[in-house]
């Protein structure tokens, strides 16, 4: 990403190049170098670095929300997603945005490695619903990630993941088992508890109109 | 979905729900608890139902009574039930949770 011209003398960057996108290279490699060096070690620091992730977007600044047009806000959503990835360790999902029945938020398929949202969340004059949303979704990506590598995950998470598990395999809609049920199942109310933390630290003031 | 004498027992339920609506039985011994624990006039409700296989529209709880749940929110009509109940009995928290809508784990 940058160019190496000589020792002390130039380190330029190229003309439409991205320092975030180089920022993130050296990441990788550092990552891939000493992947222990950036784990959490609980569950609590996954989401204070998530949330001091997403508070620091530029899409989130006073007066930039309301400037993205749909597809840059459902790139926004991708980053977001991005950001729990990184932060928890798993490779990230595909992630889309698409019109779906009212009050249908949305849904994970840990097979197809998919999140699928419903598009009017992005039609909001503020970012909050979108971002519960998003978060909200990708922590069932990291719950289906740690069932399935319970020895990458910290032992606070660890210490949820048999009933974690026995939920996945037995989980609840409204539309068969009712509200009350879906509602209060473990994996929905972590994945509620999640997404508020997320909303509470990183958009502790309104943005958007 | 008609019967003529239903019971509304839990041997009877069981059967509703495992042999005519084909609930998973790890899935129906709890709902049968719930379904027994409902408010009298939800389970008076739930009978009508169970013999005429019309979803009644009473009683009402918070605006909503069991046709109108199950249109509204695309339910099942036992989940249709267990939510009005849900609304007579916790209707804070089942209001902000029909607000808020619902996600889905899709089945692998």
């Amino acid at each position: 990403m940058y160019d190496y011209m000589e020792i002390g003398q130039n380190l330029r960057p190229r003309e439409g190049d991205d320092s975030r996108s180089a920022d993130l290279q050296i990441r990788d490699m550092l990552h891939d170098a000493a992947p222990e060096a950036f784990a959490i070690r609980d569950d609590a620091e996954g989401v204070d670095n998530t949330a001091r992730a997403v508070r620091d977007m530029p899409e989130l600044k006073a007066g930039e929300w309301e400037k993205l047009d749909l597809e840059a806000r459902v790139k926004w959503l991708v980053k977001v997603h991005n950001h729990v990835a990184e932060q928890y360790g798993f490779k990230p999902y595909t992630v889309r945005a698409q019109p779906l029945p009212p009050n249908y938020g949305g849904y994970f398929n840990g097979l197809t490695r998919t999140i699928v949202l419903n598009d009017v969340i992005l039609k909001d004059a503020t970012p909050n619903r979108a971002l519960n949303v998003i978060a909200h979704e990708s922590r069932h990506g990291y719950q289906w990630y740690a069932v399935n590598n319970s020895e990458k995950v910290p032992a606070d998470v660890r210490a949820k993941l048999e009933i974690w598990r026995h939920n996945f395999a037995n989980y609840k809609t409204p539309a068969v088992h009712g509200y009350k049920a879906y509602y209060n199942q473990p994996i929905e109310v972590d994945a509620r508890a999640f997404a508020e933390e997320i909303v509470k630290k990183a958009l502790p003031v309104p943005v958007g109109n | 979905m008609v019967d003529a004498t239903p019971q509304f027992t839990e041997a009877a339920l069981h059967d509703l729900m495992i042999n005519r609506l084909g609930y998973d039985p790890a899935d129906a011994h709890g709902m049968v608890q719930d379904l027994l624990a409902m408010q009298p006039d939800i389970q008076e409700s739930f009978i009508d139902w169970w013999q005429s296989g019309a979803l009644p529209t009473y009683p009402q709880y918070e605006g909503h009574n069991p046709a109108s749940m199950a249109a509204e929110y695309r339910l099942q009509p036992i989940a249709a039930f267990l939510t009005l109940d849900w609304l007579a009995t916790e209707p804070d928290v089942a209001l902000k949770a029909l607000s808020e809508g619902y996600d889905e784990i899709l089945p692998g």
